[in-house]
């Protein structure tokens, strides 16, 4: 009948507090997220979330950031979390570049003396990678949480046919992720936790896996030209980031000016034992930008 | 691998575009809702969810009656949804309606019309104990399928053990609420939804099991003291709130001063085929309330 729950995982992603839910833009297309203020922060830092995840995973992370005295925006793309949107559809990924351009422009109006770092889990160091290229932002640098822009689970060839089959006919049928749950982490209460998770995109059009497609063959192709250094933290025990393929791509196109720490963890870095150390290393590498 | 999605349940459930995200009070504790709101609104109402559910309930429902002419405030109850705090524990059950007043607060300054309170299920028991100890300034409150007696109840064994575990004031025991998602609806897409919604209550800390038992007592004894009037939206085939027992307690406490409509429906009303009834009612309800102020 009873459960221990000495730290409930659910405890872990809610909410502080500290965490403001916010709304981007005067009018439609809105955007959610979560803002976790200082008063005079040292530097802003911007999360993007992953394929299937949104802002509440990093409720624990925003609270231990903001102890740093950084300002945190965890955005919520659209069709993810609380934000309106079709879940797990897209017309056009420049729609998810364009957000973090207005969360960057937010955290900029409300701290003006304040970096603004960019910080993308998974494929959110993909849109984050994207939007630096792409967009007219300032932003001091991008750290990636083990990076999306290679992943090892993928859809057969046979599903790839149907999903560009269906993508031509402008069809709205949804297909599953190929990342189950249970590749994001070895602790059975964050597997369940992510597994009944009802804001994340499991789920996705055909439209939406094709513009990730494009996105993802944007920033392969246009990585060597980043305005901004890269700090990657990976994992040496990750199941969905193709570290190897990751680390060849990523060396050959930033060379020095990617920077790679690799901590002993599955891939939700920020709820594995090492979450300190994840937090610290970002603190770090932050506060050394800051101070250069 | 391909899943219909003409009326993913997902969807219904997400905020649209007109939701907008609000944090009550200045200070800590704060606690999170939604706000739809209207330019010239007839009314305004606010949801109240039940104790296992959270505001994104309501997300469909409140596009549908913000097309309606209506203001609709949903509440995160501290716990609940996006709103801080332990998830399924409070020390004090009069911490929720402190959050009720300060949101009709909030919807009365920026709404200037008569707010209606509509609980879902548990959320009615907190309308009612926030009206008769607090100076909330309701128009009426709306029974979406009561929660004052309620069928499925925690075996001898599970109350003994929540008795012990609040009197020690241990957070480290959590109890399973006895409520799945088929009780709530008959609609095995809705009720698998309810099931994996980890944004709501699955399970309390015995404390909370306490104070929940604290504040039925109180809305049982004294909702005769209501001097608001109240609507009852029913489910003839509701198999959680005890349409029986409910009747008999608002009809003895109440009489005339409450209004009935039952619909043929399961328990999670706003997600059952009548949903558009269900509205109707409301509006009407509202509206109707409104013209009896202006008189």
């Amino acid at each position: 009948m009873t459960v221990p729950a000495s730290r409930s995982v659910a405890g872990r992603f809610t909410f502080s507090d500290v965490a403001d839910p916010f709304r981007l833009r005067p009018e439609p297309p809105h955007v959610h997220g979560y803002a976790w203020r200082r008063s005079e922060p040292t530097a802003s830092l911007v999360l993007i979330h992953g394929f299937q995840s949104h802002a509440q995973w990093f409720a624990e992370a925003g609270d231990f950031l903001c102890d740093r005295r950084f300002s945190v925006y965890a955005l919520d793309r659209r069709g993810s979390g609380s934000s309106p949107g079709e879940r797990g559809h897209v017309d056009r990924y420049r729609d998810w570049l364009e957000e973090v351009a207005d969360v960057v422009q937010r955290a900029r109006e409300e701290a003006p003396d304040a970096p603004v770092h960019l910080i993308g889990h998974c494929f959110g160091a993909n849109v984050a990678m994207g939007a630096a290229l792409t967009q007219s932002i300032d932003v001091a640098s991008i750290i990636m949480l083990t990076p999306g822009l290679y992943v090892l689970p993928d859809y057969t060839a046979a599903e790839k046919a149907t999903i560009a089959f269906r993508g031509l006919t402008g069809s709205h049928v949804l297909f599953r992720a190929p990342q189950e749950a249970a590749l994001f982490s070895r602790d059975p209460d964050v597997i369940a936790w992510i597994r009944g998770d009802v804001l994340g995109a499991q789920r996705l059009t055909s439209a939406c896996l094709l513009q990730t497609a494009r996105l993802l063959r944007l920033v392969r192709r246009g990585a060597r030209q980043l305005p901004v250094p890269v700090l990657v933290l990976e994992a040496e025990h990750d199941r969905i980031s193709d570290n190897v393929r990751n680390r060849a791509a990523l060396g050959e196109a930033l060379g020095e000016r990617c920077r790679w720490i690799t901590f002993d963890a599955e891939h939700f870095l920020l709820a594995e034992p090492c979450r300190d150390d994840v937090i610290a290393a970002i603190a770090a590498w932050v506060d050394e930008r800051s101070e250069t | 691998m391909t899943l219909p999605i003409s009326e993913s349940v997902a969807s219904r459930f997400s905020l649209g575009e007109r939701a907008e995200p609000f944090r009550l009070r200045s200070e800590p504790p704060h606690v999170h809702g939604y706000a739809w709101r209207h330019p010239i609104p007839s009314a305004t109402i606010l949801f109240l969810h039940g104790v296992m559910s959270h505001s994104h309930w309501f997300a469909e429902s409140a596009d549908l009656l913000l097309d309606r002419g209506i203001s609709v405030y949903a509440l995160d109850r501290r716990g609940s949804g996006s709103s801080p705090y332990e998830p399924g524990h409070i020390d004090d059950y009069r911490d929720w309606l402190d959050e009720v007043r300060d949101v009709v607060q909030l919807a009365r300054t920026e709404t200037g019309v008569p707010v209606h309170a509509v609980g879902q299920c548990f959320g009615a028991n907190i309308a009612i104990g926030a009206v008769l100890t607090r100076d909330v300034e309701l128009a009426s409150i709306v029974m979406l399928t009561p929660g004052l007696y309620v069928r499925p109840d925690y075996d001898v064994r599970a109350k003994l053990r929540a008795a012990s575990h609040a009197f020690r004031k241990s957070r480290q025991v959590r109890i399973p609420l006895p409520l799945s998602g088929e009780l709530f609806s008959g609609d095995a897409e809705v009720a698998a939804w309810i099931d994996g919604d980890l944004l709501g209550a699955h399970s309390t800390t015995a404390r909370t099991v306490l104070e929940i038992g604290l504040l039925l007592r109180y809305a049982r004894r004294n909702v005769g003291r209501l001097q608001i009037p109240m609507l009852v939206l029913e489910g003839s085939r509701d198999r959680l709130a005890d349409n029986e027992k409910n009747r008999a307690a608002l009809r003895r406490a109440l009489g005339d001063r409450c209004s009935w409509t039952t619909f043929d429906a399961e328990h999670f009303l706003l997600a059952e085929p009548c949903r558009d009834a269900v509205l109707d009612a409301l509006a009407v309800w509202v509206n109707d309330e409104r013209k009896a102020a202006l008189q």
